[in-house]
């Protein structure tokens, strides 16, 4: 396999646009996400449900801002976390080389994010060849998988039937799984 | 790969999981053709069907939940004009504050209702709109008004409403100790403010105790329209209740519960609920538990007690019992036509004039009877869907190991897709097509059904839920389908896949009675379809392995009424089913043990209406037995037993019109049995009083088949009897009334064939009375059409034996007609064509001797002419 697509920083590159509320959240995010981070001296840990709870309050309260229903939030923040998360994986491989080491506690997932059975890095790769063939099947990936919405709150985000996420849902899962399998052997 | 390859691909996967692993071969060879590559595609994408990755989400960001520091985090703040002082309380979507004008202006308690953060969806905001902007239209001093409405700075809506400083109307009752005028008198001016908001076409939806407050004044205010809908002329006045999730089910009238078409009609039976626990002090509608099933079981199917027995008030007796019936009934077009006339019906009530509830709650016990048949299917779906709701609740709570849980969860979650399809495709399609939205539903319960199964496997209790969900379906669809659609083999399936569940579970516990007594029942279900669909022979062998496995249990279990019961039912049924190839002899048997049972069961509870009945209709069916072998005083007994129990039963519940019709039957057969003796004076007297019952019957339910059949029934015995007394005219034209009502089913029901028969019969008869009156040319021409009328019915079916002795009697009958008129060439064939018909089935039913009678009159006319 060539050199990975993902292993740059996304924060960093310019060609990642993002639009205004886009910013404003994902500031929040990676601000409490440093924040945290520094709370630990070995051993980093963190804890995304936590994080993205907290930033949700505290946009919420801010005097000005950009008013955000909870479906629309959700799905921002579930790009942010992937982008969150994937960029500590990429720091993370910095880190390891350099002897510390940060682990991302993923609630949820624990056992399926075990270093011999996903790997997150491996998972953006799979991600990113299945977005050339079907971009919205990967969003739909990332509001199921990073943000928890049902099928039925992904529909109403992408203004498609239920019955459609689902079936995209299911393909999508078989191509990524593949992909990873492939990628692991 | 490029995107318009993984198109196809996804295309063909999404048709792959539809197919079970067994045909996928098959599927992909027809799907790719020559293409290999393809199919290696799929191939491989299909092996990463197993396997759980990604099945749960990373992290569960969507259940955000806010912290009642929110709530107290605006204490203080202002917001438009207003300074907020504290929480009133918190609803599903929303906050209440107590606010007061900052401005200083004039000092001014307001009730302020914001968007709790994170409850702002697309759907709570539009039914916060809606609200706010209902609210502006309702000016009513007892109406909590709105006063005003805006956005906070930071874009959350919210509006501001008139203050009730009061307390709930029950509490408020109670403390002040009301009288019965004076909760009438509070009651009234609740039903006015209701009255006011349909007239500006809004309904309230969830109208309860807890929303009407009433001030220290003694004035009742109504609160909460949060989810009032407005009616507005385009859709003709009706709202569904499909959208509606947030219900109080206390106070929720049938057709809410079950996602029905909403009009004013459900604010009537709500205040019909709020009324009766204002006056009774409890909720007419009980409910055990708080699900879905529960509210639909009591709801719909549940009829609340007398208020008056409720209370031991006796100022209740009468017509406030009649004004809270009618308010309450379960048909929203059989209640007050508008809060006013409830109202008005109250003031009549207060000044002692004669309410409107009293005058029609008679004919409304008639009418309830009736429709209560008509919509059996549909009742039977609801049963339906509260068993499978039930199902899904049972296994959710039941104690399960921590390793099942998970598995209990999806079943749980199968249960709620199947009521989600249940509430908007069935509903939707229940509107246009019933038959479709039916059998919708059968096909998806047996989709969930199937699919439980597959897992079953040692967990019997699983098994015994499964069997019973299949019976259900079973009587399901031998109800919904006629057994002439061709759609009996479905329900065939269904209670054989109950058999073999159950028979299965007996085996692993043979000394498990309850499971030896399903698979009887089952059984017996099988045996009854089969019967349906003509199949007579495999039909008895369900049977006598039902009954063989029933004498066994009992012989073990001697005491058990529920093996004794079912083995009556049974033996019944084998009866009936030897009947049908002739043995009276093995019938009569039959039927005498049968009613051994069901006299056994009926000693332990004399007074039970359902064992004396069957004891009835038991003896009816030997009455019908003794009369083919002419013991016709015998006959005569049995049928006056029936007649003896269902006059008793009538005396005790005299307007029920289960118990009139029922009578009605006995009445009929013993007249019937009396004319054939010959003692015409009495055959009459009863004939006469089944006719009338009748009437009665099926004038209150034009559209039931059955019910007018029965009538032409009554018709054509009282015919026949009258023309033998000597009464022609009058007895033809009884005949011809019947003949008119079987013409109007069979022409309105072309697939109904005992009403082919039974024209085929009458036209019989009438020959038979117009060659009495010696109009014989008449009479021939009656007779040939008889014939034919047979003769094209045998022709569809050959095995009905009744329809072959019926038309060798109508040739004996038209040889004799045509012997009178000296035309003893054509007698002679009509005679030897009634010999023909009459000797196999004689010889079939040699305990037949209304058969040998009719053969040998044949036989000698055919020799002497």
């Amino acid at each position: 396999m060539s050199e990975p697509p993902i292993t740059r920083d996304l924060d960093r590159d310019p060609s990642v646009q993002l639009d205004e509320v886009y910013t404003q959240v994902y500031d929040e995010l990676r601000r409490l996400a440093r924040f945290y981070m520094r709370q630990e001296r070995s051993n980093h840990t963190l804890q995304p449900t936590a994080l993205v709870h907290e930033a949700y309050l505290r946009l919420g309260q801010q005097e000005k801002g950009t008013f955000l229903n909870r479906t629309q939030f959700i799905s921002v923040a579930a790009k942010m976390m992937r982008r969150i998360l994937v960029n500590h994986a990429v720091h993370r491989n910095r880190q390891k080389r350099e002897g510390t080491y940060v682990q991302i506690t993923l609630d949820r997932a624990v056992d399926a994010f075990r270093e011999d059975s996903l790997n997150l890095l491996d998972l953006e790769r799979a991600l990113a060849e299945l977005a050339k063939l079907d971009a919205r099947q990967e969003r739909i990936f990332e509001l199921r998988f990073y943000g928890g919405l049902t099928i039925e709150e992904i529909g109403e985000v992408l203004d498609v039937s239920p019955a459609t996420v689902k079936r995209e849902w299911n393909t999508a899962k078989l191509f990524l799984r593949r992909h990873l399998a492939l990628q692991r052997n | 790969m490029t995107p318009e390859d993984w198109q196809r691909v996804k295309s063909i996967l999404d048709k792959a999981a539809l197919v079970d692993a067994g045909d996928r071969d098959a599927f992909l060879r027809q799907a790719c053709g020559e293409e290999g590559a393809l199919r290696a595609e799929i191939e491989s994408l299909l092996e990463c069907e197993h396997g759980n990755l990604f099945d749960e989400a990373a992290f569960s960001i969507a259940d955000l939940e806010i912290p009642s520091e929110y709530a107290q985090s605006f204490i203080g703040k202002e917001i438009g004009k207003y300074r907020i002082v504290s929480e009133l309380g918190r609803g599903g979507m929303g906050l209440v504050f107590l606010a007061e004008r900052a401005d200083g202006e004039f000092e001014q308690k307001v009730a302020l209702k914001l968007i709790k953060r994170g409850m702002d969806t697309d759907a709570v905001l539009r039914r916060f709109y809606n609200e706010r902007r209902i609210l502006a239209t309702l000016v009513h001093p007892n109406i909590a008004h709105l006063v005003d409405g805006g956005t906070t700075d930071d874009g959350v809506p919210y509006f501001v409403m008139e203050y009730v400083d009061g307390v709930p109307l029950l509490d408020h009752a109670r403390s002040n100790g009301l009288d019965l005028n004076a909760r009438l008198e509070l009651f009234q001016q609740i039903a006015s403010a209701v009255t006011f908001a349909h007239n500006n076409l809004i309904i309230h939806r969830d109208l309860k105790p807890a929303n009407i407050l009433v001030t220290a004044g003694g004035v009742p205010k109504l609160l909460d329209f949060g989810i009032a809908k407005l009616l507005t002329p385009g859709n003709g006045g009706l709202i569904t209740a499909t959208q509606q999730f947030v219900l109080t089910p206390e106070y929720s009238s049938p057709e809410q519960v079950r996602g029905q078409q909403l009009t004013t009609a459900t604010d009537i039976f709500s205040l019909g609920v709020i009324l009766y626990e204002l006056l009774t002090g409890v909720r007419p509608f009980d409910m055990k538990e708080p699900s879905f099933a529960e509210a639909i079981r009591v709801i719909c199917e549940t009829d609340p007690t007398l208020p008056s027995r409720v209370s031991g008030e006796p100022r209740l007796k009468g017509d406030l019992d009649n004004i809270l019936l009618k308010a309450l009934r379960k048909e929203p077009e059989r209640r007050y036509s508008s809060v006013e006339q409830f109202s008005e019906d109250i003031n009549r009530y207060l000044s002692s004039r004669p309410v409107l509830a009293a005058d029609d709650s008679r004919s409304y016990r008639l009418q309830k009877y009736v429709k209560r048949h008509r919509f059996g299917v549909i009742t039977g779906g609801l049963i339906f869907t509260t068993l499978l709701a039930g199902l899904g609740t049972t296994l959710y709570q039941a104690r399960i190991a921590q390793r099942e849980r998970e598995r209990a969860q999806q079943r749980f979650n199968d249960v709620r897709g199947l009521a989600n399809s249940l509430i908007f495709e069935i509903n939707e399609k229940m509107g246009e097509s019933p038959l479709q939205a039916r059998e919708l539903l059968v096909t998806r319960a047996l989709e969930y059904l199937d699919k439980l199964t597959e897992d079953a496997a040692g967990d019997p209790g699983l098994q015994i839920e499964l069997a019973n969900a299949y019976e259900k379906i079973g009587e399901l669809q031998a109800e919904i389908f006629n057994p002439g659609l061709g759609k009996v083999s479905d329900a065939l399936n269904s209670h054989q896949k109950a058999l073999e569940l159950r028979e299965k579970l007996l085996a692993a516990s043979p000394n498990d009675v309850a499971r030896g007594l399903d698979v009887l029942t089952s059984r017996s279900y099988v045996g009854d379809i089969l019967t349906a669909s003509g199949s007579i022979g495999p039909a008895r062998e369900q049977y006598l392995n039902a009954v063989t496995l029933g004498e066994e249990l009992l012989s073990r279990y001697p005491d058990h009424e529920g093996i004794k019961t079912r083995l009556s039912s049974t033996y019944a049924r084998l009866g009936q089913n030897v009947l049908r190839s002739g043995s009276l002899g093995a019938a009569l048997d039959y039927y005498q043990r049968a009613l051994s049972h069901a006299k056994d069961v009926l000693a332990a509870k004399p007074q039970d209406v359902q064992r004396r009945r069957r004891v009835g209709i038991i003896s009816n069916y030997i009455g019908y037995v003794k009369m083919q072998m002419l013991d016709l005083q015998d006959a005569e007994s049995a049928f006056r037993e029936q007649k003896q129990i269902e006059n008793s039963i009538l005396k005790e519940d005299p307007e029920n019109l289960h118990n009139r019709s029922a009578l009605s039957a006995s009445d009929l057969w013993l007249g019937i049995a009396l004319g054939e003796q010959g003692r015409l004076d009495n055959a009459l007297v009863y004939l006469k009083e089944a006719l009338d019952i009748q009437k009665r019957i099926s004038a209150a339910d034009p559209a039931n088949v059955g019910e007018q059949n029965s009538l032409a029934d009554c018709y054509v015995e009282m015919g026949k009897v009258q023309v033998w007394a000597g009464n022609t005219e009058i007895g033809l034209q009884s005949l011809r009334e019947a003949r008119k009502i079987y013409s109007a089913v069979s022409t309105a029901d072309p697939n109904n064939v005992s009403a082919k028969g039974q024209i085929a019969l009458t036209d019989r008869h009438i020959a038979d009375s117009l060659a009495a009156k010696g109009d014989l040319a008449k009479a021939d021409k009656v007779y040939r059409e008889s014939i034919q009328e047979y003769e094209a019915l045998i022709a569809t079916d050959n095995s009905n034996l009744e329809w072959k002795d019926y038309l060798a009697v109508a040739h004996l009958h038209y040889g004799q007609s045509l012997q009178k008129q000296k035309l003893n060439a054509d007698a002679g064939v009509q005679f030897s064509r009634a010999v023909e018909l009459f000797t196999p089935l004689a010889q079939n039913s040699p305990d037949n001797r209304r058969l040998k009678r009719d053969l040998d009159l044949a036989n000698g006319y055919l020799t002497s002419g």
